[in-house]
């Protein structure tokens, strides 16, 4: 079975976010770039990024829950399993250098924006 | 501090059983519990929700009835009333939701800084395990 475990914010401001995640609710970053802050509960990755990149989601600026990520075994398997049952593909503009968690990145069959990884993001279990 | 667990996240769809079937052929989510309004869904640790509101009071925001896409998502924290006074400390808003019909865990609805919306539960939800 796939697991939950990753979900993203986008957010005017990724440092501001993070401190409210952190104060309020104690949870623990557990990696910065320079665009993302990952937090983590122990279990889930709670993932803020700028509202500006878009990684291939038509809506401009978005601010709120982006997208969410599932660990899997077989990523292959899965991108099978997701088209069969009528997800598509994010078309992804390229992004040379972009440290990615994520293997696929797919839309569920009604526009919700999901990861696909083995590798699982970090502060997960 | 409080401390809180991401346990929940709910999407809002046109067809709850459409969607809910969509997340357990594909990723062997099971099915946990079922209401007018919600399909709840568990891969053991988080319970997903798929969400059709059949009224705007059901939605219960400005984005509507018909918002499709993740609508919130919830944190498990052991006390509602010590959390609510963290969360207004940092900036979040309480924000009630529908007054009729609501939920089980819906209760306590927030905004972040941000407008974002999330809930909170003292008593988790169904399928998430702390």
């Amino acid at each position: 079975m796939a697991k939950l475990r990753h979900i993203a914010i986008a957010v005017p401001d990724i440092e501001k976010a993070a401190r409210f995640y952190e104060t309020t609710f104690g949870l623990e970053r557990v990696l910065k770039t320079a665009k993302r802050i990952n937090l983590s509960d122990g279990t889930m990755n709670l993932t803020l990024m700028p509202s500006d990149d878009r990684v291939g989601d038509p809506r401009e600026d978005f601010v709120g829950l982006h997208h969410l990520g599932f660990v899997v075994e077989d990523v292959p398997g899965t991108n099978r399993q997701i088209e069969a049952h009528g997800g598509r593909p994010v078309d992804m503009p390229a992004s040379p250098g972009r440290d990615h968690t994520s293997e696929s990145r797919y839309w569920d069959p009604y526009g919700v924006m999901m990861d696909i990884t083995t590798k699982s993001w970090i502060g997960t279990k | 501090m409080a401390t809180g667990k991401l346990r929940h996240i709910a999407i809002s769809v046109p067809d709850k059983e459409k969607a809910a079937k969509f997340y357990e052929d594909t990723f062997g989510f099971q099915r946990i519990s079922e209401s007018r309004v919600a399909t709840r869904l568990s891969d053991g640790v988080m319970n997903l929700t798929l969400l059709q509101f059949q009224t705007q009071e059901d939605a219960g925001d400005e984005r509507g009835k018909d918002f499709v896409g993740v609508h919130h998502f919830g944190f498990w924290v052991d006390d509602i009333g010590t959390s609510r006074k963290e969360i207004e400390a940092h900036g979040g808003k309480y924000h009630p939701g529908p007054t009729a019909h609501l939920p089980e865990n819906a209760e306590h609805k927030f905004r972040d800084p941000n407008g974002i919306v999330f809930d909170i539960s003292s008593h988790g939800w169904d399928g998430a395990k702390r």
